[in-house]
């Protein structure tokens, strides 16, 4: 039980961390939330009730205080602009950009894992080399770019696909999955060709292992070799790179949502920055963070899984 | 008699345990030996006995937890650091594995000179040069082999590299950890000709670790045998072969393969648990093994016992004098 | 059928095992080559084991010892070229050519008539799966055992192989084991589905000598208990003293000498195995050792191998103009034995 419960317990102090990191990003970003509030035409003396009421006029560190210990309690105060609770702006949103990171994801493990493995099985063969073309361009890709050609080629061109819009799944699943076909190829081709190359090169290695030749001593089916004894292996450090991933996941989440008009929370974040509504903003980060955090103890319970040796 | 070069007095070193919640590993407990002026010691016992931990701590690669490590008189047990790092020249170290001893990217030449250059840092380069050759040569290698890198090297070859940059600094003594377990029969027998030739010549003191007492006989003078972080015996090498006191020594002997001696089914130790701290207790530790155990052995540690001249052993079966405990050996 | 058999038994330019001349060997290798590109490892390599014996195979790292293992275990790469052929009589008494088997036939006897154990065990088992696993993946790949037989099975063995407690060990993974228990492990992985043919190579080079003992002992008595032959690779002539019925021992991809292992070991008749005999720790009948005569240098590299005898650079007894410019062939030499030395008369005498 220590072994799951420590690792949960020492989240606590990166997520303290981060949220005065984020608090500070946006109580020190340049612009005045009061202004923004009651427009250019308010008085001085408006501005000034507007600072007050909003405590605008304390010290950051007792802001800080004030604003975490609302943030514990599910306060993260209310968007500047609308006046909705930022609870309840991202209850809408945290929904749309977790589906589109589990498909991304998914996507990425389907297409990865399986290329990687072949391309070190036929290791040098034309299977290799295309696959490894793939990762290249895959890398090289930037999100934008990769959205806007799969909006050219899927729904201008041969008109299979909508190139923007969301419906939440349990309205209508069938159009849910849709319009989240391309944004989750979008993330997940990046990913793909990160795993897919940690996967070939953690094969390559477990392939050489004393343990592998055992298991064809033994009379063991070459699938089998390869899925249960290399595989097995090879997933440790597969694992560490899918969690390190996260955080470009969740980026490139943000540039995917703008592109394909998905109201999830990168698109929550970049609105927030462009209308100075610094709650919606504050919110969106430490979510996003959270989740990043979150993900690194996913893997590192699942790496304990895998590996028994530091079990 | 003079005082011996290098003096070990109730030497202990505890590991953390490896896990939470284990118990931690005692690797050596109040072992205590001289190394003498010239002298070869055979440092024998099984993996886990802590025979390589009592050379790590030699060379301050591990700190131990207690006791003394004199030499010349200067205690290297508590020497700060940087103390030692002036001192370090004083006892050098020959390693299991040459292929990971020696530096990938650094030729032959270079990982040479830079020992050479350590032992007179004032030197000439023709004088280094001149030095290199000479060294290059008594461990039977060739001055072309100078530009070689590890890589380009056979096992026996690298060893032999190995031998050669811990003698460079002309250290006061070798700690050569099965520095040939790693190695064929075949090369193995060069390498251990090649250190009995430079003990010779050199006049080297050194202590030999290993877990094979056959290779053993060949280089030590004497020879010392530990059982699970604990000195068991002691003694000329010529006693410890010819009448071995300790069980377990007697086992050891027993497990030499030679060509010549079939298999003595009746002396080897035919337990694979091995051995095993916790089976212990308070008694022997060689006890749960003991094809000779008693009582006794299982309740009271033995002592260590004269039983020849400049010969100890701690077995029940030596007699027990309390009065000799702690004793130096 | 019979004719192959008869050819296995009258090729042998030398009978390697002083038994009675029964039926043809459980594995006979004739004339084994094994080349990577141009690099012949491996040339003219014949020997061959009889049920219940023990051959073993001899000589440095780099002679081709464990490559030929492999080769006969059809575990070589698609980069090795192979010619030659390798006789094994199945427990159907059907005889196949281990080197021209389909990938398919070859995995079937894999693990169930032909098995092996190597050198490091710390390394050669899966460290993520569970010992249990392991074992019981034998009989999975050999059959369709229900999940009791095959745990009984596993426990068995593990017993049979003197491991403490085997239940619980059933369920240990490798790390929690000590490097005698992984082998010992081994050992009982290999024997599960009681295999005609156990090759082991240098299974105790890795461990303490007292484990070693342990475990030609243990090998040395599941050898005469299920009646199995035994190929042991070993670099060290102390062991095969300890083992085995006959020796072979290879240099540089060739034998060269062969015959019952007291009478090689007690008069040597090649240089090559006077050396490694020399190099072997020894100690004479009042138990002081004698000295270590090492050979000089090292083995040749198959890719510039020298002319004529390859052991001639290190070889105390070369002689010029003849040495080093004739090849020698496994030559007969009374007595189920062979050398490949031209000079091994004149030496002898």
């Amino acid at each position: 039980m220590r072994r799951v419960l420590d690792p949960v317990l020492q989240i606590v102090p990166t997520v303290l961390v981060v949220s005065l990191i984020a608090f500070l990003l946006t109580s020190l970003l340049p612009g005045d939330a009061a202004l923004s509030r009651l427009g250019l035409d308010a008085t001085q003396e408006q501005l000034d009730t507007m600072r007050e009421q909003m405590g605008l006029n304390d010290p950051v560190p007792v802001r800080y205080l004030y604003w975490l210990g609302r943030a514990v309690t599910g306060d993260l105060g209310n968007s500047l602009r609308s006046g909705e609770p930022v609870a309840e702006v991202l209850a809408r949103r945290i929904p749309v950009t977790l589906e589109l990171a589990v498909f991304g994801t998914g996507l990425a493990l389907l297409i990865g894992v399986p290329l990687g493995i072949l391309a070190a099985v036929r290791r040098d063969s034309w299977i290799d080399v295309a696959t490894n073309l793939f990762a290249l361009s895959g890398m090289a890709i930037p999100f934008f770019w990769l959205g806007l050609l799969l909006i050219m080629f899927f729904s201008l061109h041969l008109q299979w696909l909508p190139p923007s819009g969301y419906v939440p799944f349990f309205e209508n699943p069938v159009r849910n999955l849709h319009l989240m076909a391309l944004p989750s190829l979008t993330i997940a081709v990046a990913f793909a060709a990160t795993l897919m190359r940690q996967t070939r090169a953690s094969m390559l290695e477990v392939l050489n292992a004393d343990y592998i030749r055992t298991a064809h001593a033994k009379g063991t089916p070459p699938i089998r070799v390869i899925l249960h004894h290399a595989l097995r292996n090879a997933l440790i450090p597969i694992i560490t790179v899918l969690g390190l991933q996260m955080g470009t996941l969740l980026g490139g989440a943000i540039v995917t949502e703008t592109v394909f008009g998905l109201p999830g929370l990168g698109r929550m974040m970049v609105d927030g920055i462009y209308k100075r509504d610094f709650p919606i903003v504050q919110g969106a980060l430490i979510t996003i963070v959270v989740a990043i955090v979150v993900t690194n103890l996913l893997t590192d319970l699942c790496y304990r899984f895998v590996n028994p040796r530091i079990r | 008699m003079t005082r011996p070069l290098l003096e070990v007095r109730r030497l202990r070193k505890t590991f953390a345990p490896r896990r939470r919640g284990g118990s931690p590993v005692r690797a050596v407990t109040d072992v205590s030996f001289d190394l003498r002026e010239g002298e070869v010691l055979g440092l024998v016992g099984e993996s886990g006995s802590g025979k390589s931990t009592i050379g790590q701590c030699l060379v301050h690669l591990h700190r131990p937890d207690g006791g003394e490590i004199l030499l010349d008189g200067e205690n290297l047990a508590t020497l700060p650091r940087g103390a030692f790092r002036r001192r370090r020249t004083a006892v050098q170290m020959i390693f299991q594995d040459p292929s990971s001893a020696l530096n990938p990217r650094m030729s032959v030449g270079d990982a040479l000179r830079e020992a050479l250059r350590l032992h007179s840092p004032h030197a000439g380069r023709d004088v280094i040069e001149e030095r290199l050759e000479r060294l290059l040569r008594l461990i039977g290698l060739q001055p072309e082999h100078a530009s070689r890198y590890p890589h380009q090297l056979s096992g026996g070859q690298k060893q032999r590299i190995g031998i050669a940059r811990a003698i460079a600094v002309e250290p006061r003594c070798l700690i050569a950890d099965e520095a040939v377990s790693a190695l064929d029969v075949s090369i193995q027998a060069q390498i251990i000709t090649l250190l009995g030739d430079l003990q010779q010549s050199l006049g080297l003191t050194m202590l030999f670790i290993s877990h094979d007492l056959g290779v053993v006989r060949y280089v030590a003078d004497r020879v010392a045998v530990l059982y699970l972080g604990r000195l068991v015996e002691i003694g000329p090498a010529r006693d410890i072969f010819a009448a071995p006191a300790h069980p377990y020594t007697q086992a050891l002997l027993a497990a030499i393969p030679d060509p010549a001696r079939p298999l003595d089914e009746s002396a080897i130790l035919d337990d694979p648990a091995g051995p095993d701290p916790r089976a212990a207790g308070g008694g022997c530790a060689f006890a749960p093994r003991c094809p000779h155990v008693m009582d006794l052995c299982r309740k009271d540690q033995p002592f260590l016992t004269q039983v020849a001249a400049d010969h100890t052993c701690a077995c029940v079966l030596r007699k027990i004098h309390p009065d000799r405990q702690g004793e130096t050996v | 059928m019979n004719s192959m058999m008869a050819m296995a038994t009258d090729n042998r330019a030398v009978p390697l095992t002083d038994g009675p001349a029964t039926s043809s060997p459980l594995l006979g290798v004739e004339d084994l080559g094994i080349a990577f590109g141009a690099t012949k490892v491996v040339e003219g390599l014949r020997f061959s084991v009889d049920p219940g014996r023990t051959l073993a195979i001899v000589g440095e790292s780099g002679s081709g010892k464990s490559i030929t293992s492999l080769a006969v275990m059809g575990l070589l790469g698609s980069s090795a070229s192979v010619s030659g052929r390798a006789l094994f009589r199945r427990r159907d008494g059907e005889v196949v050519d281990l080197l021209r088997l389909s990938p398919g036939r070859s995995r079937a006897l894999r693990g169930d008539e032909i098995a092996m154990v190597f050198q490091e065990p710390m390394t050669a088992l899966n460290p993520v799966l569970r010992i249990g696993d392991q074992l019981v993946e034998v009989l999975r790949n050999h059959g369709r055992p229900t999940r009791g037989a095959a745990r009984a099975r596993a426990l068995e063995m593990l017993r049979t192989v003197g491991i403490p407690d085997p239940e619980s060990r059933l369920h240990a993974y490798p790390h929690e084991l000590s490097g005698g228990m992984r082998q010992r492990v081994m050992i009982a992985m290999a024997l599960m589905l009681e295999p005609g043919l156990l090759i082991a190579d240098e299974p105790t080079t890795a461990l303490d000598v007292t484990i070693q003992a342990q475990i030609l002992l243990l090998l040395r008595r599941l050898q005469k208990s299920l009646g199995m032959a035994l190929v042991f690779i070993t670099h060290d002539l102390g062991i095969v003293g300890q083992i085995a019925d006959d020796v072979a021992v290879m240099y540089s991809g060739r034998v060269v000498e062969a015959g019952p292992a007291r009478a090689v070991l007690a008069t040597p008749n090649h240089p090559y195995t006077r050396g490694l005999l020399g190099s072997a720790p020894q100690v004479d009948a009042s138990g002081t050792p004698l000295p270590l005569k090492p050979i000089p240098g090292i083995v040749p590299s198959p890719v510039f191998p020298p002319a004529g005898c390859r052991f001639h650079p290190r070889c105390g007894e070369a002689k010029a103009g003849l040495c080093d410019r004739t090849e020698p062939v496994l030559e007969p030499t009374g007595s189920a034995r062979g050398v490949s030395c031209l000079r091994w008369k004149e030496i002898a005498s």
